[in-house]
């Protein structure tokens, strides 16, 4: 071994050195760079390559790797919960703010508007010649009308708000399965990058949050990415999704010309999509058909009645509450204005005093009207509805949150930056650099002896 | 397991939010004092206390039916004691005037009068603005005051009111058939028995004083069953109103009970409160000591 063997073997420790040192600050760098994998140089020691009985030392050391502290299990792991736990928070959302349209805790609910309605016809029975009566009975029928259509309307703004949000998710769902192909595109022309693999890992995992897909990487490390069969990046591209609404006024997801909605099976998107299609408009079908038979059997009642004028309950062409749609909870309105036709009277000369006729209005709040239950039963199976709807959202994202927590701290075992244990790293790694560039100041010290002997 | 820097701070993150998120429901259900602030807390018990806050509406429902009721009978149960005590009078009168002499009959014709024309008040006696005895007709008066006879639109319908569910009262008595009746008066009613015991003491007729001071006793007697029967009404409605109370006052406790904190609950949740704060402090200094520092402050 020379001198100059000495020299070889320092500068190799020196840039061994520098390459540990770099991977070190560019985790710390990373310490919290969302999705950042922990790098870690692989040093290894160079034989002396020489063919020997008796022990040689080698010739150095080399980087003989950079790796990602990847745990590919994990991670599949975290993706696919972090894709329910997107789901399950923005379905809980939803819930919450129908939960609140039927709030019955407070005093302001529509379940007190329902009595006070049927409350209002019981006074008229009363006092059947009386104008005030009858005003006021107008007036409560107005409000429960403008509570029952306020519902409808807080549901439908929701349900446009929501195609709005999913419009502006499709466009970035194709944003990023844009990136990835692109990104595909430079990881097989350059296999060793750590940091796009990285940034692809994080793009795949925001693409799940908005809706679950499945990756697939093939043979030159490229992901291929799937919305159920149908794919959204592949060798050849990336293919763009879309939304609309059908004539049902239901969301339509595709990407080119296959219909993906039976394919998402989580995310964001999937939660827009349940939340917008089946409970809110559950929701407003209920709404619609109690304001339907609501009407209709006041309305029926009111016909059959006769006024304060003695005419039928109906003859003036409008009776109690306008005839229902087939938007009955957003059209619901009082369709008198003149307390005198409201038709308490059972009999065409009864008019004052007869009240027979809005005693049996005032009895329908006991009566099954509404596909065989009282109004206020129907009524309150829709709170208990939106309770148990909005509970059992609530603690599915409890278990999510608890979920992903678990499985982001294994993944951080493994991929996470350890600020301490880098500045152990440091050290280490300084220190080696300081005794390599001693050695080859010796190295430098035992050439100039070699060289003084023959001055 | 390594820990890493990244999963301190989430760590931490998700404590705090753990903890703040308690101490603002703990919060919350102290500022309402209620147990229950959305459907999702319990929907099985909001969705009964939505059923029970009807229940009691429709018990207040009843309660103002029995309240506008028992006004209406009162008000005809005294005017049936004042007609009682007319009757009473027109048979004193009646009897005095078989005894006296032709020149006092005129007295006893103008006191028969009077008792008459009191009878009609009586039954065109008014509640607010209605005409208690005018059957359908509350608004107009039951009896013609110039002829005695039932006006046009006086009927002899019963209103009925419901006081509970299923429970319906009377709560009218007509002038028809027992006061007044069409033209002609007979013998059947108050006014037309009155009637002809004048004409038969303006006549001196003795036979015909007989027979109306028999009817009017037949009357006296009407009078006092359709009493007796608003007697039995109002104690039936004291019944449905005790019953109603008791009911409104179960259902407000169970109520109540589901819905609002209890003093006991209140205090517990105070404790709650205090020692939450009490952690989530704790949480926060640990938190603050420990993410300020790492091996870097204690390197060269």
């Amino acid at each position: 071994m020379s001198i100059l063997g000495i020299l070889n073997i320092g500068t190799t420790a020196l840039l061994a050195s520098k390459s540990a040192l770099n991977t070190t600050s560019n985790n710390i760098a990373n310490a919290s760079t969302p999705g950042y994998t922990r790098q870690s140089v692989v040093l290894s020691s160079l034989p002396s390559g020489l063919t020997s009985n008796t022990g040689t030392s080698g010739l150095g050391v080399s980087v003989s790797d950079i790796t990602r502290m990847y745990d590919s299990f994990t991670s599949l792991q975290l993706r696919t919960e972090k894709s329910a736990s997107s789901y399950w928070n923005a379905y809980s959302n939803y819930a919450g703010s129908v939960e609140n349209i039927f709030n019955e805790t407070s005093d302001t609910g529509i379940g007190p508007a329902i009595t006070n309605f049927f409350n209002s016809w019981q006074q008229v029975a009363q006092d059947p010649g009386s104008t005030v009566q009858r005003t006021s009975l107008i007036n409560a029928g107005q409000y429960l009308a403008s509570r029952v259509s306020g519902a409808y309307n807080n549901l439908a703004d929701q349900q446009t708000q929501i195609f709005k949000n999913s419009q502006d998710l499709v466009t970035q769902v194709n944003n990023i399965s844009q990136q990835i192909y692109t990104l595909n595109e430079k990881i097989v022309s350059s296999p060793g990058a750590l940091d796009l693999k990285d940034q692809r890992d994080a793009l795949v995992e925001q693409l799940n949050q908005i809706t679950r897909v499945s990756t697939l990487a093939d043979g030159r490390g490229r992901y291929n990415v799937y919305l159920g069969g149908t794919a959204l990046v592949d060798a050849t591209g990336s293919y763009n999704m879309a939304v609309s609404l059908d004539i049902n006024n239901a969301m339509q997801f595709s990407v080119g010309s296959t219909n993906v909605n039976s394919s998402m099976s989580s995310g964001q998107l999937k939660a827009n999509l349940d939340a917008r299609d089946t409970t809110m408009a559950g929701y407003i079908t209920q709404l619609n058909t109690f304001a339907t038979d609501l009407s209709t059997a006041i309305n029926n009642q009111q016909n059959a009645g006769y006024d304060l004028n003695g005419a039928l309950g109906n003859a003036s062409g409008a009776s109690f509450f306008t005839a229902p749609t087939a938007f009955a909870a957003r059209d619901m309105a009082v369709a008198l204005n003149d307390p005198r036709l409201i038709a308490a009277s059972g009999t065409i000369a009864g008019a004052p005093g007869d009240n027979t006729n809005a005693q049996a209005i005032a009895n329908l709040a006991n009566s099954g009207i509404i596909g065989g239950s009282t109004i206020i039963d129907f009524y309150s199976k829709i709170v208990a509805d939106a309770g148990a709807d909005a509970q059992s959202a609530n603690t599915y994202v409890k278990f999510q949150t608890s979920l992903v927590n678990q499985l982001e701290t294994q993944r951080q075992a493994t991929s996470g930056v350890s600020l301490d244990e880098e500045a152990v790293n440091l050290v280490q790694y300084q220190k080696s650099f300081e005794a390599a560039a001693k050695m080859i100041s010796v190295g430098n010290d035992l050439l100039d002896t070699i060289i003084g002997m023959v001055r | 397991m390594r820990i890493t820097t990244q999963m301190m701070y989430s760590q931490f993150n998700a404590d705090l939010q753990t903890t703040m998120d308690s101490i603002y429901r703990t919060d919350e259900q102290i500022a309402t004092g209620k147990k229950l602030n959305r459907p999702s807390d319990d929907p099985a018990a909001v969705s009964s206390i939505t059923t029970e806050k009807a229940q009691l509406g429709t018990f207040a429902g009843y309660q103002d039916a029995i309240g506008s009721a028992t006004l209406l009978l009162k008000a005809t149960n005294s005017s049936l004691q004042n007609l009682h005590t007319l009757i009473t009078n027109a048979r004193q009168i009646g009897t005095n005037a078989t005894s006296a002499s032709p020149q006092d009959l005129a007295t006893y014709v103008s006191m028969i009068d009077n008792v008459i024309q009191s009878a009609m008040g009586v039954a065109n006696t008014k509640v607010g603005d209605k005409y208690i005895f005018s059957g359908y007709g509350t608004d107009q008066p039951a009896v013609d005051t110039a002829t005695g006879t039932l006006t046009a639109t006086s009927t002899a319908n019963l209103i009925s009111m419901q006081i509970n569910t299923g429970v319906s009262v009377n709560v009218n008595v007509t002038a028809a058939g027992l006061i007044s009746s069409a033209a002609p008066l007979d013998n059947t009613t108050v006014i037309g028995a009155m009637t002809s015991l004048r004409t038969a003491i303006q006549a001196n007729d003795q036979a015909g004083i007989h027979t109306a001071l028999t009817a009017l006793d037949t009357l006296s007697a009407s009078v006092l069953t359709s009493q007796a029967e608003i007697g039995v009404r109002m104690n039936r409605m004291d019944l449905e109103k005790q019953y109603l109370t008791a009911r409104d006052s179960d259902v407000t406790n169970s109520v109540s009970d589901k819905l609002m904190l209890s003093d006991v609950e209140i205090a517990k949740l105070i404790t709650d409160a205090q020692q939450k704060q009490t952690s989530l402090q704790s949480l926060r200094s640990i938190t603050s000591g420990f993410l300020q520092t790492s091996l870097f402050d204690f390197l060269k």
